[in-house]
């Protein structure tokens, strides 16, 4: 897009809240026996059992079902089987993919939905099952998403990617790799205080940089798991986010990008284009700066993921990232606390889940109802979703009260 | 005279007990295509050439794929191994009667695996590839070179090895490559991979035939098209330009093979590799992936061969060496691999 597009696109935006969330519901993330429809269902069942002063579910008039198919498990028309387990058959329903951004794509068209007037209530649910496949298959699909003719012929799955990836913003910037082993830590300290979080144990610097080699400079715990398990959000038009509850969380921006799909296309390897597009985006559409952010939930698949996440998204300048987590700002008691859920890193990554999931955070932090792990007072929070390594991105901005 | 005009050769790095030993990726089609881009390079990038005589235990889908190497379409003769084919071989290049065009005879020996077309057993002759080029105004006779390699010698291109050393140090003009397998060696090699007859499991990031067929001349040549009218160079060629968008009058160019700059490195540890190289993972242990600079702002991803898996760091300059990639579908794929420069 020429710089002209953008101011295009850009200044068609007005400002205000575009849509409401009203109820969330999350399984826990993990290895799980609970197969795809028990995971869907009990995240959309959790999500109207939300809505404070109850929602009919006739009233849906649109659902998105985000999920990659992982292992081959109903790779078409699975947005079918999300309407079922909701229990509104009949409802137009689309499945959404950007593999790992599928569901802040997902949030992204349900809020087109409703900014578009046509729809007033609509059901967003992310979805992946990991765990059922052998371990060679699961191997075989985590590689589905990234260049399949170049990068994957040389013997790279995303892990690959993003160890080439931290060996030269580790390199370019003089980082050390004691800032990727701190951002494991934080966010492991995280998940150990969420009860739907796959690992809710700590781990020290030592055990992060003692654990075996991925893809170097990526050991296993710079690593996000494989994880069952699935979201829900209700997202209701702002005029009538009232009937469902007293303390809606508004939507106000989203925001996406996109870009090469091979990273040895991209001409910078320690940024991603796509995250940046997307922030742009959607805090043009908020009308509110970054400055009001009281926390964020990035996407940390890997822990260099979450450095060039704080940069991209403008929250740190480049190469400064790494000194900024090992000075604690980004802590759930710093200044700018970011993935208090765990991140990928703890909470677990069931692909298609975790953008939703994102948003469930969201939900419940600025309700002030996360508990044990409760930001204090919170009233504006980001989250930023990736595809791969780079290739599509989401970012979405929320505000309450 | 209608002899050999250029002759080109390849040994592979790795030593076993002091013989030249193809590594795990190699194979006869590697052997030869190595040498045979030695020569095309000491011949103007595309000599034109009407005819490829294959000799040794090439796979078959050397005889789509050598012409490929070439830049040129040839018609492609096999002659069975050893000395023998070799001769036969040579014999149809040097008749001049089938056509006035150059002919190029590859030969590939494999005697540390054996060598099936002649059931000869392994010997302490050295793995290889010899490109051949044979053509009017040759300065090496030869019918000479023919008759002076024994008719009953099992390996040709060692045959032709300890023939060849008399010339090279006379004309280096003509004899390129490695002609000395005392030379250059280096370290122990990891044995073959054999070829599974299904290939692995067999859906998700799969690189149909067609589509890896139509990436050869990028990935085996570093093929790139460069823009008439912005000057663009994009690689892998598409048939576009990656920045205007122009499909008319883009001119093909092949990005330099040897001397590009590692920007990123990794080692992919056991576990961290997608599945169709769980064989070479098994056999060979860890495998590094550099993100090489091949020209400015153009970067392509290279699995490491012929080195420890973190041998190449960032600032390191590379070679590329056409390798087995890995099996697909009862074949093997192909495609360069980073090795040291030097």
């Amino acid at each position: 897009m020429n710089d002209s597009a953008v101011k295009t696109v850009l200044e068609a935006d007005a400002v205000g809240h575009r849509a409401a969330i009203v109820g969330a519901g999350h399984t826990r993330f993990g290895v799980l026996d609970a197969g795809p429809r028990d995971l869907l269902r009990a995240a959309v069942d959790g999500a109207f059992s939300s809505v404070d002063q109850g929602a009919d579910r006739a009233a849906v008039g649109e659902a998105y079902l985000a999920t990659l198919g992982f292992g081959g498990w109903q790779i078409g028309n699975a947005s079918a089987v999300l309407t079922e387990e909701a229990g509104i058959p009949g409802v137009p329903t689309t499945r959404v993919e950007n593999a790992c951004a599928s569901g802040g794509s997902a949030i992204r068209a349900a809020v087109r939905a409703i900014e578009s007037g046509r729809r007033d209530l609509v059901l967003v649910a992310g979805l992946e099952k990991m765990t059922d496949v052998t371990n060679a298959r699961r191997r075989y699909w985590l590689g589905v998403s990234g260049d399949t003719e170049w990068e994957r012929l040389a013997g790279l799955t995303f892990a690959g990617v993003y160890g080439l990836i931290a060996s030269r913003y580790l390199s370019e910037h003089g980082v050390s790799p004691d800032a990727l082993a701190e951002v494991a830590v934080k966010n492991h300290e995280n998940g150990a205080l969420n009860p739907n979080a796959q690992f809710q144990k700590r781990v020290t610097r030592d055990d992060v940089r003692k654990a075996p080699r991925v893809a170097d400079p990526l050991g296993l715990y710079d690593c996000c798991p494989v994880s069952d398990g699935a979201a829900a959000l209700l997202l209701a038009a702002p005029d009538v986010a009232g009937t469902f509850t007293d303390t809606p969380v508004y939507i106000d921006g989203v925001g996406a990008g996109s870009d090469y799909l091979a990273v040895q296309e991209r001409p910078d390897l320690t940024c991603f284009g796509a995250t940046r597009w997307a922030a742009d985006e959607a805090f043009h559409a908020a009308g509110w700066g970054r400055e009001r952010v009281s926390f964020l939930e990035v996407h940390d698949c890997f822990t260099i993921a979450e450095l060039l996440a704080l940069e991209d998204l403008g929250f740190a300048k480049a190469g400064e990232a790494g000194a900024m987590t090992l000075e604690g700002t980004t802590r759930r008691t710093g200044r700018l606390p970011v993935n208090p859920d765990g991140g990928l890193k703890a909470k677990g990554h069931p692909i298609g889940a975790t953008g939703v999931s994102q948003a469930y955070e969201v939900f419940l932090q600025l309700r002030g109802r996360a508990g044990p792990r409760q930001v204090p007072h919170p009233e504006y929070a980001l989250t930023q979703n990736v595809g791969g390594a780079g290739a599509t991105a989401n970012v979405t901005l929320f505000s309450v009260g | 005279m209608r002899g050999i005009v250029s002759a080109a050769a390849y040994l592979p790095r790795g030593t076993v007990d002091g013989r030249r030993t193809a590594g795990s990726d190699e194979d006869g089609f590697t052997l030869g295509a190595t040498a045979l881009e030695r020569l095309r390079d000491a011949n103007g990038g595309s000599p034109a050439v009407a005819r490829i005589q294959l000799v040794g235990d090439l796979p078959t889908t050397a005889e789509a794929d050598l012409p490929r190497v070439l830049g040129a379409s040839a018609l492609v003769e096999r002659f069975r191994g050893g000395a023998a084919g070799f001769s036969e071989a040579m014999e149809s290049a040097l008749d001049a009667a089938r056509g006035p065009d150059a002919a190029v005879v590859v030969a590939v020996d494999l005697p540390s695996r054996g060598v099936r077309s002649t059931g000869a057993p392994p010997a302490p002759d050295p793995d290889s590839g010899i490109a051949l080029l044979v053509g009017e105004g040759a300065t090496v006779d030869a019918k000479a070179l023919r008759e002076q390699v024994s008719p009953d010698a099992a390996f040709a291109t060692a045959a032709v090895f300890r023939v060849a050393r008399a010339h090279v140090a006379a004309e280096p003009s003509v004899w390129v490559g490695d002609w000395d397998p005392t030379v250059g060696g280096a370290g122990p090699v990891t044995p073959p991979v054999s070829l599974p007859n299904e290939g692995p499991v067999s859906q998700g990031a799969y690189v149909p035939k067609a589509r890896y067929l139509e990436n050869l001349p990028s990935r085996w040549t570093f093929a790139a098209q460069k823009c008439p009218s912005c000057r663009t160079v994009t690689f892998p060629a598409r048939g576009r330009c990656r920045q205007c968008g122009n499909q008319v009058g883009l001119e093909t160019i092949r990005l330099p093979r040897d001397g590009g700059e590692v920007v990123a490195s990794t080692v992919i540890g056991k576990g961290g590799q997608p599945t169709e190289f769980d064989a070479q993972v098994e056999s060979s242990g860890p495998y590094g992936v550099v993100l090489v600079e091949l020209a400015p702002g153009i970067r392509v991803t290279l699995q490491v061969a012929d080195a420890e898996p973190g041998a190449l760091r960032i600032g390191s300059r590379v070679a590329t060496r056409l390798r087995r990639l890995y099996p697909m579908e009862g074949e093997w794929r192909y495609g360069r691999k980073a090795v040291p420069l030097g």
